[in-house]
Formats: C-alpha cells, sequence, structure tokens
C-alpha cells in the first residue's frame, strides 16, 4: 500500500457525505478486509497482513487500560491511550483468539484518544493495541484473565 | 433518531469532546447450532464510520471479537456548537443504520 | 487381610452413619438450622452497623466520594459506589422497549397509560413502596406480580406473567420513573407487610438445598468481605433498591427477558447457584423474601437503571 496514494485520496473524498463513499474514502478500511487481515490466524500473520514488514516497536506511549479479572469474557472493555502525534491506524488483537485481529481503527485529524471498545475473549490471553503514527509502527500489551463463574453469574 | 444506535457527547468548547456509542446488534460470532449440526453464519457489525460535518473522521472495521451491543467511546477535538456527527454502522448482511448528533 | 479389610467396612458404616446423623436428628425434623444473626437485623438500610460495618462509608452520595476519595475499594463501600453514583448506558434500549410496552394499546384501545398517565407520569414514586399489600387482590404483591393483575384485569392481556419478557420489560421501566426516591416498606405496623417480613428473614437465614446454605451464609459477615467464587458479595442492607438490575450479558438457560433480572429472578439465580431447590415467581415465599429484603433498604434512595457488570474500564483509573 503506497502511503501518497491513500493521503490523496483521502484529501480528494473529504467532501463526500453519502454512506456508500465512506469505505472508498478510507481504503484502509476495506484495505483491511481485502487483505485477509481479519481471516489471519496468528499475531504475526495479521500484522504482516495489515502494516507489510513494519516492525512494532513496544512504547510506554501507548498504553491498554482494562481488567486484570474480566467478569466477563464475552464483554472485556478496553481503553487505548495513546501520547503519540500523528496516529494514522490503531489494530487491537487478541493473541490467542481463533483469529488474532479484533479491530482496526483508521484515525482522522480530529479524533482524540482514549478510544474505548469492547471485546471477547476466547480465553485468558494478552490484549495488544498497534499504533501507526508518522510512518512508525508502535506497539503495547497487556494481560487479561478471563474466568467463567462468580455468583453474579 | 436511530432504530439501533444511541449517542452521547460530552461537549468540551475548546477541547477534547468525548462521544459515546451504544449500538443495538447481536455481534452473534460464527457458530455451529448444537441441535443439527450445521454451521450458523456470523453476524456482525463490519465498519462503523464517523464523520463530522459530513467528513469521514473515524472509521473502526470490526472482526467477529467485538462483543454484542458494541459500546464505543472516542474523543473529537475542537468541535462548536451546531456541528454535525454522524454515526453509521453496516454489517456482514449488508443491512445498516445511522445517527445523526447535533453538538450543544 | 481379612480383619483390615472388615476394619474398613466397620469404618465406611460407621462413616455413612455419622453422615445420615449429621441432618436432623428424629423428632427434631421439624426444627430447621438456621444461620446465626437474624436477632441483629433491623428492617432499616443502618442495620449494616451490626453486619459489614461499613455503612458510614456508604450512608449517602457525600460518603461514598468521601470514601472513594480515601481509596477505599467496592466493597469496603458495600459496592454501593458503582451501582448508586453510575446509571447504566447500556440499559437504554431496555427502558426504551418498557415504554413501548407502557403505551402500546390492547384491541380496545387501552394501554398502562390510559390510567397511569402519559410515559408513567402517575407511577412516579410508586417502586419505592413496593413490595405492598393489594386489597383488592388480598395479598402482599411486588411489581411483576401487580404489572400481572393490572394487565389481566384492566387490559384483558392474560401474557404478561411474571418472568417474561414483557413483564420484566415493564418492571424495569416503572422502576426507573422511582429511581432517587427512598425505599419505604412499611413492615413495622402490624399487617400483612409485618408477617411477610418476618416470613421472610426467617426464610433468608434458614440453611436448606444440596450444600446446607442459607442466603445469609453468603450475604454476612466473614463470607462477605472475603472472596467467594472470585467475586466478593455485599451484605443485604441496600441491594434491593437497585432493583431491578440490567445484567447484561448473562441470562439464566432459556430465558428471553431483555436481561432483566427482578429482585425474584436474582434470588432464582441466587438459588440455582448455590443447590437449592428454585422458587416461583410470585408464590408466597418469594414475596416473602422480597419484602425482607426491600424492607432492608429503608431508607436508601432507588437506583434505575443500573447494571450488574462493569463494563467500562473507568473504575480502573482511580
Amino acid at each position: 500500500m503506497n502511503r501518497r496514494n491513500v493521503l490523496g485520496r483521502l484529501l480528494g473524498c473529504a467532501l463526500l457525505p453519502a454512506v456508500g463513499a465512506l469505505s472508498a474514502c478510507f481504503p484502509g478500511v476495506a484495505f483491511a478486509r481485502q487483505q485477509g487481515a481479519f481471516d489471519a490466524k496468528t499475531p504475526r500473520e495479521t500484522i504482516e497482513k495489515l502494516f507489510n514488514a513494519l516492525q512494532p516497536e513496544p512504547t510506554k506511549q501507548v498504553r491498554i487500560v482494562a481488567p486484570d479479572i474480566a467478569e466477563n469474557g464475552t464483554v472485556v472493555p478496553i481503553t487505548i491511550e495513546s501520547d503519540l502525534s500523528g496516529v494514522e491506524s490503531v489494530a487491537v488483537l487478541a493473541r490467542d483468539n481463533p483469529r488474532a485481529l479484533a479491530a482496526v481503527a483508521k484515525i482522522g485529524k480530529r479524533t482524540a484518544f482514549p478510544l474505548s471498545l469492547r471485546v471477547k475473549l476466547a480465553k485468558s490471553q494478552d490484549v495488544q493495541v498497534l499504533v501507526l503514527a508518522q510512518g512508525k509502527l508502535y506497539t503495547a500489551s497487556r494481560p487479561v484473565r478471563v474466568s467463567v463463574g462468580g455468583c453474579g453469574g | 433518531m436511530s432504530k439501533t444506535i444511541k449517542g452521547r457527547i460530552d461537549f468540551v468548547a475548546g477541547g477534547v469532546s468525548t462521544v459515546r456509542l451504544l449500538i443495538t446488534h447481536p455481534m452473534a460470532i460464527e457458530r455451529t447450532d448444537p441441535k443439527t449440526g450445521q454451521a450458523v453464519e456470523a453476524h456482525f457489525i463490519e465498519s462503523l464510520a464517523i464523520a463530522v460535518n459530513g467528513e469521514p473522521e473515524l472509521v473502526w472495521d470490526w472482526g467477529q471479537a467485538v462483543s454484542t451491543n458494541p459500546f464505543v467511546s472516542f474523543g473529537l477535538h475542537g468541535l462548536r456548537a451546531g456541528d454535525g456527527v454522524t454515526v453509521t454502522w453496516r454489517d456482514n448482511r449488508k443491512q445498516s443504520d445511522s445517527l445523526q448528533l447535533t453538538v450543544n | 487381610m481379612n480383619k483390615s479389610k472388615a476394619g474398613l467396612a466397620l469404618g465406611a458404616v460407621a462413616a455413612v452413619g455419622a453422615i445420615a446423623s449429621w441432618q436432623a436428628p428424629a423428632g427434631e425434623a421439624a426444627k430447621h438450622d438456621y444461620w446465626p444473626g437474624r436477632e441483629k437485623v433491623i428492617p432499616h438500610v443502618s442495620g449494616d452497623r451490626r453486619f459489614s460495618g461499613t455503612y458510614d462509608n456508604w450512608k449517602d452520595e457525600a460518603s461514598i466520594r468521601a470514601a472513594k476519595a480515601k481509596g477505599l475499594m467496592s466493597h469496603e463501600m458495600n459496592f454501593k459506589d458503582f451501582r448508586w453514583l453510575e446509571k447504566s448506558f447500556d440499559a437504554w434500549p431496555v427502558l426504551e422497549e418498557g415504554k413501548e410496552y407502557f403505551n402500546q394499546p390492547n384491541a380496545a384501545g387501552k394501554s398502562c397509560a390510559s390510567c397511569h398517565g402519559p410515559d408513567g407520569e402517575k407511577l412516579k414514586g410508586v417502586y419505592a413502596n413496593l413490595p405492598r399489600f393489594n386489597a383488592r387482590l388480598g395479598k402482599v404483591v411486588v411489581g411483576p406480580t401487580q404489572i400481572r393483575a393490572c394487565a389481566k384485569d384492566y387490559l384483558g392481556i392474560d401474557g404478561w406473567k411474571e418472568n417474561t419478557r414483557p413483564n420484566s420489560v415493564l418492571d424495569m421501566y416503572v422502576a426507573h420513573l422511582s429511581d432517587g426516591r427512598k425505599v419505604d416498606v412499611d413492615v413495622i405496623s402490624p399487617g400483612p407487610l409485618k408477617e411477610a417480613y418476618e416470613r421472610g428473614k426467617n426464610l433468608y437465614f434458614k440453611r436448606t438445598g444440596q450444600f446446607h446454605f442459607a442466603c445469609a451464609s453468603c450475604h454476612t459477615p466473614p463470607t462477605v468481605g472475603n472472596y467467594l467464587r472470585g467475586q466478593r458479595p455485599s451484605t443485604f442492607f441496600g441491594d434491593a433498591a437497585h432493583y431491578p438490575i440490567y445484567h447484561f450479558p448473562y441470562t439464566l438457560p432459556g430465558d428471553d427477558l431483555a436481561h432483566v433480572f427482578t429482585l425474584q429472578h436474582q434470588i432464582r439465580s441466587c438459588q440455582m447457584l448455590s443447590r437449592m431447590s428454585q422458587g416461583t415467581e410470585g408464590s408466597r415465599s418469594m414475596v416473602d423474601i422480597e419484602v425482607f429484603l426491600k424492607a432492608s433498604a429503608n431508607g436508601y434512595p432507588m437506583s434505575i437503571p443500573t447494571q450488574e457488570y462493569n463494563m467500562s474500564t473507568d473504575y480502573l483509573k482511580r
């Protein structure tokens, strides 16, 4: 994927309000699905399909807020914090899920962190967040334990 | 008014406003019917697009690991009273819904 | 070899005999085992002083905020911080559905709104005084029973029984009209409510079921304050004021109740999890327990809608 093409298309379709055109405005959206990133099973395969040869660099400037022990594995709240500027996209991986990729976001100019989402975790595992900012790939990771039971249900 | 999307904007003039969205959607994963042994197709939101005053701003592309009745929140810089925030989702069965919020 | 085998057999018989006699001894069959503590119970939320001793940390909003500022954890506030300071954003679809049922006209064009005002205007505050004795029906009723009776007798709708979706959703809608009102169930004046309270109290403390537990076994100290199956139980003071509750995503098998747990539905869930026979919603003994629990919340404001599970990360960023 050529970054210059992407930027050109973004600027070119800034005025298109139609729903159908939105996914064309964000080629990265259709891109993730077309490239099979959502079908990739392992985290490494997923990162390759999303970000090609870019190597993720662990950083404290990206943080994941999530419970240490999730009350219910089907609804695990996650909040992504970031101090980086020029963020282009964010990917959320559940590293030991049958398909590692949970969600990808294309970040616009006015979008501000933190971002919150709720994910399904098949079992206790690390949740990994990848942030593409100014051409560099950063990552942070956090273990979440999932248990069944408890008296609340 | 939207049938499936509820949204609230905590507006901060000159700063970062927080947008919270709650969408009613089964977000069902692909599974096997225990009685018949047949595969039941997944039914989940594939993309959630947020636009400010008609300009695309944030687009989430989702897989099957996003929870049922998805809750999403994020910040927006520099909103002004009267700005319109449009939220649109589209699922893998080509259904979609949209909500228009006005900043006030 | 034979001697040790005989010894084993004797030992087994003795053990079985010991287990058999651990149940109620002959002649005492009519008495029940009770968990201790009934004598300390008062029908007001401040009774918690003699149980968990955390009452002053959560007796009103100012106390909760002060306790949070001090860094106390939720169980040290008897979990009142989570369900009273935050209303559930997720329960919105249920309230919308409830409003639809409320305004939905029957074949003759009548709806709940015909008598109770548009969107339930005239029902504001009513839920804080439930359960109550209904003279027309001749028994103590809880919200779901009242809804069932009203629907049948005034609207001709037979299907809104307890433990059905319309009933549970309407129960939540009507309860949210009393959000913020202090619970006031009079169980001190002599009458059917007081009798129900006394029976309910005994039921709450009575051991039963496969585990021989009482409700109080888990919901009084020392179990309260400690971990049980990965969670910490709360005492029974005050919690009834946040029922019915939005219980997404967990449901009992076979339920389609829009994830609404009425108080009796919660009791059924507890009974199942602690291996007791599940009561029937609307039956007299279940109503008795609900009267006991609601009266143990007297003086505390209702908080509807709240959710059972904490599905946001806000509480992690203290």
